[in-house]
């Protein structure tokens, strides 16, 4: 069969859907991972075969979309969707005559690359939508004919479903909120990039070890804001480091922790995949990116969630729900309210319960082998 | 734990059942010499770099040209590589003394519950054995290092002395085998068969490769290693000016570092750099190559005809056995001029015979378990 996995070019929507297509190419079948130019590396860096499609996005758009809370409030509303049409538009004709050429069979594309579904709609591909954990887009569902309505039209149909012919859903039910149409679940197979196990890897801990991590999105999230983000990092580290632990930065630069000599119990990773080290860690401090909070849940962590974008609120409310996990209020953004969240999370066995508990419910769900074949089913029309 | 010397194209046919055991939720670590940490690093798996720095590309070119000096340019028949004994496991037990220490050490640290060893890394089944921990060998298609099993134990016999192990027991361990059965040695060891998923790197593909062709389509290629055991062994030039001369088109595959070695070619020549074979295959009619592991079984795996032009033994093992299935044809060194190498792929374009034979080989391949499956059958395997 040939599969067509679909994205728009950012790191963090890309590579939820590596894994996935990696069992596809193990199963036998051809695939093709389409996506614009600029993301290409993260696809072959991946050991996948990349097809260019559209252009670039739009850095400052992007950017633009992405505002962290404390800047959102004070700016005026934008245009719903207005960053995901931009994307569509710019890759829905390269990607319909990349599909008429190759024929795929199946179309799996990540939430917010549109242009998936609109081409699957028009060819009458059979089109399944991946989530990367606790669906927060859904609630988009009831402003897109709206904003798609000029390049349905374009397109020539009459309207799509951005849910697809099925949704594949790698969240564990207790954390996931409702989600639309038919629905699959899976295991959450991490993938945040490869890299070199380090030698500290190599021994065992000798103090509790907690991870930072602020994504890799805030690097993009406009020069405008970096200064804040750093200071607000910073003080975490600082207000963190001062418990008997040791704790790990992992940052995407090593500038986001400010240029003041770092406490002694501080371990900066910069390009180290989470996936690698977090089994080997006890509690998870991050942002709620779906990346993040995903791979925590698989590694069985204990987890403190600082939302920092408007979307990351639902994620972290679902974490607090199970248990496993507590949030800092958004609006409060002293360094003293992470370190109390933190030590709850590490003083509490009921949160490392939760946590394994957690573990087991994503670990009991099919895996990504087994799912293949369903969508292979679901593809063939059956 | 996946345990793999540093050559990259013995890595490769590793790769798909890695990803398998990704894929099914399984923590997964490759652990290899530094020569081919990037190549893991690009496949998107992590990375264990374990032991020394080891150059097999300058051993096996010091070998191959003493052995060249002795038995001439065409290559020494497979069976006829019996009589060196031990003697022809010299690369992996120099490959396992400069790789053992470092994944003991590692593998202590990390604790793997099996460790699945491509069939010439050595360390692998000495590390099990020192752990306690079950291993599964990996072959990598048509199974050379398979013909000499039984001299590995004496091979490996000082080695295994110096950290304390009597005898690997874990030399004699089953193994995944992606080959399809007819074109495999025969040997009394355990195989599991698995279908053989080609993987020979990423890559960003061009357009032109979805663009239906207008004349038959000739890939030429030397491979990945040759040119690493010696530059003088790489042919391409020379058969792709040849080939050239049909009406066909050509791809010459080869590496960046050699596209100028190349030289004038004709207009009907198009050379890529880096372009995967698993989706370059699927759009020829016939390969020319000098018959390396991973282009042979991607040739398979895309059922297309096989011109091989051997030049060292396992090649001519593989290019031996395609031969019997009907698949290839096979030209010696002392047989390369210009005429011999068009008039045989010309031949080879003109008859039925090789597609047909291409495909039922392929059909074969396809019906065996996949690496997802064994994937799920590792554990019973492992025992």
């Amino acid at each position: 069969m040939r599969v067509l996995f679909v994205s728009w070019a950012w790191p963090s929507h890309v590579r939820p859907l590596v894994p996935l297509a990696w069992a596809f190419r193990a199963a036998g079948h051809d695939v093709r991972y389409a996506t614009q130019p600029s993301q290409l590396g993260t696809i072959t860096g991946a050991g996948l075969p990349a097809v260019a499609i559209g252009t670039a996005p739009d850095p400052e758009e992007a950017a633009r979309a992405i505002r962290p809370l404390s800047a959102a409030r004070s700016e005026p509303k934008r245009k719903r969707l207005g960053l995901s049409v931009a994307l569509a538009e710019d890759m829905a004709g390269d990607l319909e005559t990349f599909c008429r050429e190759w024929q795929p069979d199946l179309v799996l594309y990540e939430p917010t690359t549109y242009a998936a579904p609109l081409i699957a709609t028009k060819l009458g591909l059979p089109h399944v939508r991946v989530l990367w954990g606790v669906d927060f887009h859904s609630p988009a569902r009831a402003f897109e004919q709206m904003a798609f309505e000029e390049l349905c039209a374009k397109l020539g149909i009459d309207g799509f479903d951005s849910a697809g012919t099925l949704t594949l859903d790698p969240c564990p039910p207790s954390l996931q909120v409702g989600v639309p149409g038919r629905v699959l679940r899976t295991k959450y197979v991490p993938y945040n990039g490869t890299g070199t196990v380090p030698s500290w890897l190599w021994t065992e801990p000798e103090r509790r070890r907690v991870v930072l991590t602020w994504g890799v999105s805030t690097h993009w999230a406009g020069e405008d804001l970096w200064a804040d983000t750093v200071k607000r990092v910073r003080g975490i580290v600082d207000a963190v480091a001062g418990l008997d632990v040791e704790l790990i930065a992992a940052v995407p630069t090593a500038e986001l922790l400010g240029g003041k000599r770092l406490p002694d119990n501080v371990r900066v990773v910069q390009n180290l995949p989470l996936h690698v080290f977090l089994p080997s860690c006890d509690a998870l401090i991050s942002r709620g990116g779906a990346g993040s909070m995903m791979t925590g849940v698989v590694s069985g962590v204990r987890q403190v969630i600082v939302p920092e974008y408007v979307t990351d609120i639902v994620p972290a409310e679902r974490m607090k729900a199970t248990g496993a996990g507590t949030m800092v209020p958004d609006d409060d953004e002293d360094p003293a309210a992470v370190l109390a969240a933190l030590e709850y999370v590490l003083g509490d066995p009921a949160v490392a319960d939760a946590a394994e508990r957690l573990k087991a419910e994503a670990e009991a769900q099919p895996g990504l082998t087994e799912v293949v074949a369903e969508l292979v089913t679901v593809a063939s029309g059956r | 734990m996946i345990a793999c010397w540093a050559w990259n194209t013995l890595y490769f046919p590793l790769v798909p059942l890695t990803w398998s055991l990704r894929a099914a939720g399984h923590e997964v670590v490759v652990a290899t010499q530094p020569g081919t940490a990037d190549a893991v690093r690009r496949s998107g798996l992590p990375v264990a770099v374990v032991g020394e720095e080891f150059d097999a590309g300058a051993l096996m070119g010091g070998f191959l040209r003493r052995l060249a000096e002795e038995e001439g340019a065409d290559p020494v028949e497979w069976r006829e590589m019996r009589r060196f004994g031990p003697r022809n496991c010299w690369l992996g037990v120099a490959a396992a003394r400069a790789m053992t220490g470092g994944l003991l050490e590692f593998a202590r640290a990390w604790r793997p519950d099996v460790i699945v060893y491509e069939a010439s890394t050595y360390a692998g089944p000495i590390v099990a054995d020192l752990l306690g921990v079950p291993a599964v060998r990996h072959t990598y298609g048509i199974d050379f290092a398979g013909l000499f099993r039984d001299f590995e134990a004496d091979a490996l016999a000082g080695l295994c002395a110096e950290f304390g192990l009597g005898e690997a027991k874990s030399l004699d361990a089953p193994s995944i085998d992606p080959c399809p059965p007819s074109v495999q040695i025969d040997s009394q060891a355990a195989r599991f068969p698995m279908r053989y998923v080609p993987y020979n790197g990423p890559g960003v593909l061009p357009g032109w490769l979805t663009e239906p062709r207008r004349r038959k389509r000739v890939c030429v290629s030397w491979g990945m290693s040759s040119g690493r055991f010696d530059p003088k062994l790489v042919m391409t030039g020379k058969v792709v000016r040849a080939i050239a001369g049909l009406d066909v088109d050509v791809v010459a595959a080869v590496s960046a570092a050699d596209r100028e070695k190349l030289g004038e070619l004709p207009p009907n020549v198009r050379v890529v750099s880096g372009l995967p074979f698993h989706a370059l295959f699927g759009q020829c009619d016939l390969v020319v190559s000098q018959g390396g592991l991973g282009t042979v079984m991607t040739a398979v795996a895309a059922g297309l005809p096989h011109l091989v032009l051997p030049q060292i033994s396992d090649t001519m093992l593989n290019a031996r056995m395609l031969k019997a299935a009907g698949s290839a044809d096979l030209l010696l060194p002392s047989e390369w001029t210009d005429d011999t190498l068009a008039g045989t792929a010309a031949q080879m374009l003109a008859d039925p015979a090789y597609p047909e034979a291409a495909a039922r080989l392929r059909d074969e391949m396809h019906a065996l378990p996949t690496p997802n499956e064994m994937a799920g059958s590792l554990a019973a395997i492992a025992g």
